[in-house]
C-alpha cells in the first residue's frame, strides 16, 4: 500500500510541477508577446526580421504551453456529450464576457480596412487574443472526446492528421505574416487551408455518441450546439470583409477576429481553422441529433433488451434461487420487450412427469392464463419443434380462447432449451395483433437462450444441493442401521461366534441378531428383506423390533415365526417378504432348534459327516398371510457336539458374481465349509470371505447385501 | 441397456409371458408393466415361461406376489413353467411352490388351465 501511495504521490508532484512550469512558460511568454505587439505595432516601427521571427517562435511556444496546460486541466476525465457542449457554452460566455469588458473599458477600434486605430487597440488585442485562443483550444479538446467516442485506430489517425493540418496552416500564416509580400504567401495559405478543410470533412462525421443520448438530452444538446456554432462563427468572421456587416448589427467595436489578426496572423489562422471545424462539427451534430430523435425510443429499447440479458447473467452468478430466477425471467421479458404479459411453464418438477406447470406469470393472473390459453398444447408444439412459435393473431388460434379484452392478441411461445433438452417454455403476449417484429423475436430468442442457461445452472445447483442432502441423510441412516445390529457378540461358553454384515448400498435389508434369553438359551436370527436399499432397510428395522420383543415372549421357533409373520404381514407391501432363519441355542440340551422361513438353508458340518444343507420347509415371511402359514413351517432340532459347525448366510453371498458373470453358488460354499470344518469360527469366517473375494476378483463389488454368521460348538469347560 | 425382456403370445385363451434375461430390482418394473397389460386386456390366465430366465432376485419374485391375489380374484392364475434349475431353486427356497403352480413345461401349464376350467365347468 505504502509503495503505491508513494508512487501516487510522485505522480501528483510531477503533474503539479508540469502544470507549474507550463503556467510559468505561458505567463512569461504571453507577457513578452503582448509587450512585443504593443511596442512593435503600437509604435508603428517595422521590427527587424530576427525579432519578427523570434516573436513567431515565442507565440508558438506560448500558446503551445497553453494547449498543454488546458489539456492537463480539462482532460482528466471524459465528459459526456452534453457536458462537453456545456463546457463550450460556458467557455464561450467567459470569452464573450472578457471581450465585452475589454472593448468597453479600453477605448479602441479599427478603420474600415481592419487596421487598428490606436495603440490601445493593440492592448485590447493582447487581452482578447488569449481568451479566444483558449476557447478554440477547448473546442478542439472537447470535440476530440466526441470524435473519439469510439476509439478506433482510423479515428485517432484522422484526428491527428487534422491537427497537423491545422498547425501547418497556422504556421504558414504566421510565417507569411513576417513576409507578407512573398509570392508564395497566397498559394501556400490557400493550399494548406484546403488540406485542412479536407481533414475537417473527414472528421466531422464521427458522431456515434449521438445515438446513446435520451430524447431530452438530444434536444438540450441541439440548443447548446447552436450556441457553440454561433460563437465559433465569431472566430472566423474575416476582419477586412465582414466588418461592415458585423458593425451593421450595432456592435460598433469590431469583431474578435480583428483583434486576433492584429495580435498574430498565425494565431488568427489557427482560430479560424478551429472555428470552421467547430461550425461544421456542430452542424453535423445538430443534424445527426435531429435525425436520431425519432429513433431514440428504439435505441433505448434495444439497450433495455441487452440490459435484460445482462441482468439475467448477473442473476446466474449471484442467486441460485429458482423461484426468483423464474420471476425475473418473466418480468424481464415483459419490461425489456415492451410486451403486455409473460408467463413461464416448466415440466412439473414435483410429479416428475413432463406435464408442464406454470411457475411464474407477470402482468397476468395465472387463472386467466389457465382458462384462456391451452399452454400445454402450445408447450408441446414449441418444445417438440424446439423452435419459437409466433401466433400473429393469437385469438384466431384454436389453442387460445382469449376474448378482445384479454390483452392476448399476439403471442410468442419460446422454448428455453439448454443441452438439447427443453427446460421450459416462455410465453410472451402483446395486446395488439402482429405485435412482434422480426427484431423483437430475435431479441426474445437471445434472451431465451440466456434464460435457459440460467435455469439450467440453477437446476444443476439445486440438484447438487439435493444430492448432498440425500447423501447426508443416507449416511445418518447407515449409522442408525448399524446400531440396529448387535454392538457386541454374546459371550457363550459353549459357542464360538463370528459374524459380518455388509450392505450393498448405504443401507440394506440384511439382519442378524442375538438375544440371551436366560443362562441356557440364546435366541438368534438371520434375515434378508426382499429388494435392497431404503425400503428394505425400513422393513429390516421392523424385523429387528419384532425379534427383540417377540423372542422373549414366544421363543419357540414355530410360534415365533407364526406371530412374526402375522405382525409383519400387516405392515408389509404385498410384493415384499422377509426370509429368515430363527433358532434357539440351548446349552443344557446341547442342541440348536431352528426354523427356516424362505431363507437360504444353513450348512451343518460335523466332525465325521460331510457338510450338508439343513433344508427344512418354510415359506418366507409375508408370502402366506392367512391361517395356513403354521402348517407350512417345519422346525428342526440339531444336537450339537463340540467341533460341530453351523453356517448361516444371505443370498448376497451365494449370488455374488465374478467378472465373467458366474455365481459363487451353493456348491462352492458347501465345499469351502467342508474344507474348513476343522478350523475355529473366526478362521472359518475369514477364510470363507477370502475365498469369496478371490472368486470375485479385485474388480467386482458386492451388488447385494451380504451377511455371514458362523457358529462352532465347543466344550463348555474350555470357557 | 436392460438385459431383460418380456415377450407376449396368446395360446388357447392363455397369455404366455416369455421372460428373457435377468429379473431383478431394476428390471422388475418391466414385468410389472407386462402383467398390468394383461390385466387391462382382461387376460387373467397367465403362464410365465422361464426357459430363458437366467436369474431372479427377491425383488423379481415380489412381482408375482404383488399380482397373484388380484389375478386369482378374477378367476385367473399365474402359473410358472420351464424354470432353469438354478432359478427354480430360488423360487423353491422361498416357498413359492406352496403358493404357485410351478410346472416343467409351458404346455403343461396351458393344459392345467384347460383342465382347471373343465373341472370348474363340471363343478358348475
Amino acid at each position: 500500500m505504502q509503495h503505491v501511495s508513494l508512487r501516487g504521490l510522485l505522480a501528483l508532484i510531477r503533474s503539479r510541477l508540469q502544470r507549474g512550469v507550463l503556467t510559468a512558460v505561458f505567463v512569461v511568454a504571453c507577457l513578452a508577446c503582448s509587450a512585443y505587439v504593443v511596442f512593435a505595432k503600437g509604435l508603428g516601427d517595422h521590427p527587424t526580421l530576427v525579432l519578427a521571427i523570434l516573436y513567431q517562435v515565442l507565440v508558438f511556444g506560448c500558446y503551445g504551453a497553453l494547449w498543454l496546460l488546458m489539456e492537463q486541466v480539462f482532460c482528466k476525465d471524459q465528459p459526456s456529450p452534453s457536458q462537453a457542449f456545456w463546457h463550450l457554452v460556458v467557455a464561450a460566455a467567459v470569452a464573450s464576457a472578457i471581450f465585452v469588458a475589454v472593448v468597453t473599458i479600453i477605448p479602441g477600434g479599427f478603420n474600415d480596412d481592419g487596421e487598428p486605430l490606436a495603440i490601445s487597440t493593440v492592448a485590447q488585442s493582447a487581452l482578447i487574443a488569449p481568451a479566444f485562443f483558449g476557447f478554440a483550444v477547448l473546442l478542439l479538446l472537447r470535440f476530440r472526446e466526441l470524435l473519439l467516442h469510439r476509439r478506433t485506430r482510423a479515428a485517432i489517425r484522422s484526428w491527428r492528421l487534422m491537427l497537423i493540418a491545422l498547425i501547418v496552416n497556422a504556421g504558414a500564416s504566421g510565417l507569411f505574416g513576417v513576409f507578407p509580400e512573398s509570392v508564395l504567401n497566397e498559394p501556400v495559405r490557400i493550399i494548406t487551408g484546403l488540406v485542412l478543410l479536407v481533414f475537417i470533412a473527414i472528421n466531422v462525421f464521427r458522431v456515434s455518441w449521438v445515438v446513446r443520448l435520451s430524447a431530452g438530452r438530444k434536444g438540450l444538446t441541439i440548443l447548446m450546439a447552436l450556441l457553440v456554432m454561433l460563437f465559433s462563427a465569431l472566430l472566423i468572421v474575416s476582419p477586412s470583409n465582414d466588418l461592415q456587416a458585423v458593425d451593421a448589427f450595432g456592435f460598433g467595436f469590431g469583431v474578435p477576429a480583428a483583434f486576433l489578426s492584429t495580435y498574430n496572423a498565425g494565431l488568427h489562422a489557427f482560430a479560424v481553422g478551429a472555428g470552421r471545424f467547430g461550425i461544421i462539427y456542430c452542424l453535423t451534430s445538430i443534424l445527426s441529433l435531429l435525425f436520431h430523435l425519432p429513433t431514440t425510443s428504439d435505441y433505448r429499447r434495444r439497450e433495455g433488451e441487452m440490459a435484460a440479458i445482462y441482468s439475467l447473467t448477473d442473476l446466474v452468478k449471484e442467486v441460485f434461487d429458482l423461484d426468483k430466477l423464474v420471476r425475473t425471467i418473466v418480468s424481464s421479458s415483459v419490461n425489456a420487450h415492451s410486451a403486455t404479459s409473460a408467463w413461464l411453464t416448466v415440466p412439473d418438477p414435483e410429479s416428475g412427469l413432463l406435464r408442464p406447470q406454470m411457475v411464474a406469470a407477470h402482468n397476468i393472473q395465472r387463472s386467466v392464463v389457465e382458462s384462456k390459453v391451452n399452454s400445454e398444447a402450445l408447450y408441446d408444439d414449441a418444445a417438440s419443434a424446439q423452435e419459437t412459435l409466433y401466433l400473429k393473431y393469437a385469438r384466431s388460434d384454436h389453442r387460445v380462447r382469449a376474448r378482445p379484452g384479454d390483452s392476448i392478441e399476439s403471442l410468442l411461445i419460446v422454448p428455453l432449451a439448454a443441452h438439447q433438452s427443453v427446460l421450459g417454455v416462455l410465453f410472451v403476449a402483446k395486446d395488439i395483433a402482429r405485435g412482434f417484429n422480426g427484431e423483437d423475436i430475435q431479441s426474445i430468442n437471445a434472451f431465451a437462450a440466456q434464460a435457459a442457461l440460467a435455469l439450467d445452472n440453477a437446476r444443476l445447483f439445486e440438484r447438487q444441493i439435493e444430492r448432498e442432502r440425500l447423501a447426508r441423510e443416507l449416511a445418518i441412516a447407515r449409522d442408525v442401521q448399524q446400531r440396529l445390529l448387535p454392538q457386541r457378540l454374546p459371550t457363550c461358553p459353549h459357542l464360538d461366534i463370528a459374524v459380518l454384515s455388509a450392505p450393498a448400498q448405504e443401507v440394506g435389508g440384511d439382519y442378524y441378531d442375538f438375544v440371551q434369553l436366560d443362562d441356557e438359551r440364546l435366541a438368534f436370527i438371520v434375515g434378508d428383506v426382499s429388494g435392497k436399499g431404503t425400503s428394505a432397510a425400513f422393513y429390516m428395522a421392523g424385523m429387528q423390533g419384532v425379534f427383540r420383543s417377540l423372542t422373549r415372549i414366544t421363543p419357540n421357533p414355530l410360534e415365533f415365526l407364526v406371530r412374526a409373520n402375522r405382525v409383519l404381514s400387516e405392515s408389509m407391501e404385498r410384493n415384499v417378504f422377509i426370509s429368515v432363519i430363527y433358532g434357539i441355542v440351548d446349552r443344557q440340551k446341547q442342541q440348536i432348534a431352528l426354523a427356516r422361513a424362505g431363507h437360504c438353508p444353513a450348512i451343518l458340518a460335523r466332525r465325521n459327516e460331510p457338510a450338508a444343507f439343513l433344508r427344512s420347509q418354510g415359506p418366507g415371511i409375508g408370502l402366506f398371510r392367512g391361517a395356513d402359514f403354521p402348517e407350512l413351517v417345519e422346525v428342526k432340532s440339531v444336537s450339537m457336539v463340540p467341533g460341530d459347525i453351523m453356517v448361516f448366510y444371505t443370498d448376497g453371498l451365494v449370488e455374488s458374481r465374478n467378472a465373467s458373470g458366474d455365481e459363487y453358488g451353493y456348491k462352492r460354499l458347501l465345499a469351502s465349509v467342508e474344507r474348513l470344518r476343522h478350523e475355529d469360527a473366526a478362521t472359518i469366517h475369514k477364510a470363507l470371505l477370502d475365498d469369496l473375494q478371490q472368486f470375485m476378483g479385485s474388480s467386482s463389488r458386492y451388488d447385494d447385501d451380504m451377511t455371514l454368521l458362523v457358529f462352532r460348538w465347543r466344550k463348555a469347560t474350555q470357557a | 441397456m436392460s438385459n431383460f425382456s418380456v415377450a407376449f403370445h396368446g395360446r388357447d385363451n392363455v397369455m404366455v409371458l416369455a421372460l428373457k434375461g435377468e429379473l431383478d430390482a431394476h428390471t422388475a418394473t418391466e414385468l410389472e408393466e407386462a402383467i398390468e397389460k394383461c390385466k387391462t386386456d382382461q387376460a387373467f390366465r397367465i403362464v410365465i415361461d422361464g426357459t430363458l430366465l437366467a436369474y431372479i432376485s427377491s425383488a423379481g419374485l415380489g412381482v408375482f406376489m404383488a399380482f397373484i391375489e388380484e389375478i386369482r380374484a378374477e378367476e385367473g392364475d399365474i402359473k410358472i413353467a420351464s424354470l432353469q434349475p438354478r432359478v427354480y431353486n430360488v423360487f423353491d427356497l422361498l416357498g413359492f411352490p406352496l403358493l404357485f403352480d410351478i410346472v416343467d413345461t409351458v404346455d403343461e401349464a396351458v393344459q392345467r388351465f384347460a383342465a382347471g376350467s373343465a373341472t370348474s365347468e363340471q363343478g358348475v
